[in-house]
């Protein structure tokens, strides 16, 4: 059973009958990771915050548990925990402060933001005031303020943005421990490698219109080639060629070329995400 | 109620960090040395110079047996003028020819209010008629109908405006800040998602201001009467006008993302709200415009608990209204931040 469904969603900002989200429909699973990726103004954040209820459901439906968000209310907001992109904190409160006050406001049992904040690297400026945080550091007491209620569902909008390789690993860890202890995660992004890394299906979004959504292997497998690249050394040169492994004639000489020649380099050639997003809706993530 | 109780701490905790705590004491102790340091009355010196040129000295010998002593008479015009010159406020008084056919002089120096230059001239009057043995009918009395209430010393006529007027500013501005900083941090959308209602967000900024002007009004009627307040009723209509202008304030305060763009709107209701203090200090101005403007029956209602004339009957209605204005400013308070504030997209 879905745990959310999104039921034929539109959304018109100016009433004009220009819609920024158009017929939108999927379902996510229990304990999935679902991605929705497209670029910037695209719809994505448009669909979050009518998901999580900033934005008024014009038309359209969305189920949490088989019942309809907008009678669901405080229960709703029980269970959920929303990561925004730009940091949105009480400046004057310590980050331990931001955590225990917002945590106050559920009333499901929450988690010690000690803990969190241990989780997310930030225990050695628990005590500082967040206007003191950088923009990374901000961004991580954002997350762990997401997680403070042990959320069923965690709605994330560019959760790694403006993190080094190390901390947007450490934020792709818990995503993925959170996901082992049964939470479901609605991941906002245009960032292509993480959702190729850490969902389980994603969507592409353009236009406010859902253009595809499977797995990431499926979608990169339906529009990627299925050919090799080799790079090779001949008479002191580099010669590099690609051969379809769905033509038998470069079936035969790509195995010629391994038997006889010195192989360099041998590239599949699926396409990434990015290339799948660019050839299935015509335009690209940034 | 536990969500109310953390709003409630955060809140407290942000207005001391936002030095709105600070600001509300340090006018408390501007306003509890004010008491200190005023006079309790402000005595304007009058000189009174009699010059009694008649050759018996008749208006002299009157007035000495009538009290003024040596001090208050001199020997010439030129006497007299030169000891005018030298007072910087008082009148004097030259009497010539007998009794029964005098003429008299009032000289002056300074601002007399012409309410004082006229009892001066019914007083002189009154002295030559009777001086020539005159009996004067009993042409007026004075009843009183409640017993004279003692004067408000000047040190304490203030309190009234400083309690409504600091307790106005607390609820209608200090709401204001703080929306205005959130509206910049953004935190509203934070705060949307989780299960806070807009109710529990109103409750929590009310009952913060309401404890802040309660304490305020408090120390300062402590330090103005000790304990001869009615602190009970002085305190309902306390919370009565800091809750009426937090749900003004935070209702008005929606509308607007910063306290630029609010400053002429918020300044004017302010002023507006201040407008009583004329008649308070003015009496005799005022129109009847002025006494539909909320804080007017609080500031006098005010005043008569602290310093009471002997009105009665006036508390109760007072109430009742005020619990109106509450309901009207609670409405329009709840609908604004509801609907800007809370599911604004």
């Amino acid at each position: 059973m879905s745990l959310i469904e999104v039921k034929n969603l539109y959304h018109d900002y100016e009433g004009q009958g220009e819609y920024a989200v158009n017929d939108v429909s999927f379902a996510i699973k229990k304990g999935e990771i679902f991605g929705f990726l497209g670029p910037s103004g695209a719809g994505k954040s448009t669909v979050q915050n009518i998901m999580t209820g900033l934005l008024k459901l014009q038309q359209g439906q969305i189920l949490f548990k088989g019942e309809s968000v907008t009678d669901l209310k405080s229960k709703f907001f029980n269970q959920i925990g929303v990561s925004f992109e730009h940091p949105n904190l009480y400046s004057k409160l310590t980050g331990f402060e931001n955590l225990k006050y917002y945590g106050g406001l559920f009333q499901v049992p929450t988690e010690d933001p000690q803990k969190l904040l241990e989780m997310v690297g930030l225990q050695g400026a628990m005590h500082k005031r967040a206007s003191d945080y950088s923009k990374g550091m901000k961004q991580r007491l954002v997350f762990a303020r997401a997680l403070i209620n042990n959320p069923e569902i965690l709605f994330l909008d560019e959760p790694t943005s403006g993190l080094d390789p190390n901390l947007a690993s450490t934020i792709k860890d818990i995503i993925r421990r959170k996901q082992e202890e049964g939470a479901t995660i609605f991941l906002s992004t245009h960032n292509m490698y993480i959702a190729d890394e850490l969902c389980d299906r994603v969507a592409f979004i353009n236009e406010g219109v859902i253009m595809a959504l499977d797995t990431p292997r499926n979608l990169k497998l339906q529009h990627g080639q299925k050919s090799v690249q080799v790079e090779y050394q001949e008479n002191g040169h580099v010669q590099a060629e690609v051969f379809s492994l769905e033509k038998e004639a470069d079936r035969i000489r790509f195995n010629n070329l391994v038997n006889t020649k010195h192989l360099q380099t041998v590239h599949s050639q699926e396409a990434t995400l990015e290339q799948t997003f660019i050839k299935v809706t015509g335009r690209g993530l940034s | 109620m536990n969500r109310i109780a953390t709003l409630i701490k955060q809140d407290l905790l942000l207005s001391w960090r936002n030095g709105l705590v600070i600001s509300t004491a340090v006018l408390l102790v501007i306003m509890g040395a004010c008491i200190y340091l005023l006079p309790e009355s402000f005595d304007v010196e009058t000189a009174e110079f009699v010059y009694d040129a008649s050759s018996d000295k008749a208006y002299e010998t009157f007035l000495r047996q009538n009290g003024l002593s040596n001090a208050n008479f001199v020997e010439s015009e030129d006497e007299l003028v030169a000891v005018l010159n030298d007072a910087n406020q008082g009148f004097g008084v030259i009497y010539e020819g007998p009794v029964d056919d005098p003429r008299i002089t009032l000289l002056t120096v300074g601002n007399l209010a012409e309410e004082n230059i006229n009892v001066a001239l019914a007083t002189l009057d009154y002295s030559a008629a009777v001086m020539q043995g005159k009996t004067l009918p009993d042409q007026y009395q004075i009843r009183l109908l409640r017993p004279p209430s003692e004067p408000v010393p000047v040190n304490l006529n203030f309190i009234p405006i400083a309690i409504v007027f600091e307790v106005v500013l607390l609820g209608f501005m200090f709401g204001a800040v703080m929306i205005f900083e959130e509206k910049q941090e953004g935190i509203n959308r934070a705060l949307r998602v989780s299960p806070m209602s807009t109710m529990d967000y109103i409750w929590s900024k009310n009952i913060l201001f309401l404890a802040m002007g309660l304490i305020y009004g408090g120390v300062l009627i402590f330090l103005a009467l000790q304990f001869r307040a009615d602190y009970g009723r002085i305190l309902l209509l306390i919370a009565l006008t800091t809750s009426m202008m937090t749900f003004v304030g935070l209702g008005i305060a929606v509308f607007f993302n910063n306290i630029s763009e609010w400053f002429f709107i918020g300044v004017g209701v302010l002023i507006v709200f201040n407008l009583p203090v004329i008649s308070y200090a003015l009496p005799t101005f005022m129109p009847g415009w002025i006494t539909w403007i909320p804080s007017f029956p609080i500031l006098f209602g005010v005043r008569e608990i602290l310093f009471p004339t002997g009105q009665t009957g006036f508390y109760l209605p007072l109430v009742v209204q005020l619990v109106i204005y509450n309901l009207i400013a609670f409405g329009f308070g709840y609908l604004a931040v509801d609907r800007k504030l809370m599911k604004a997209g």
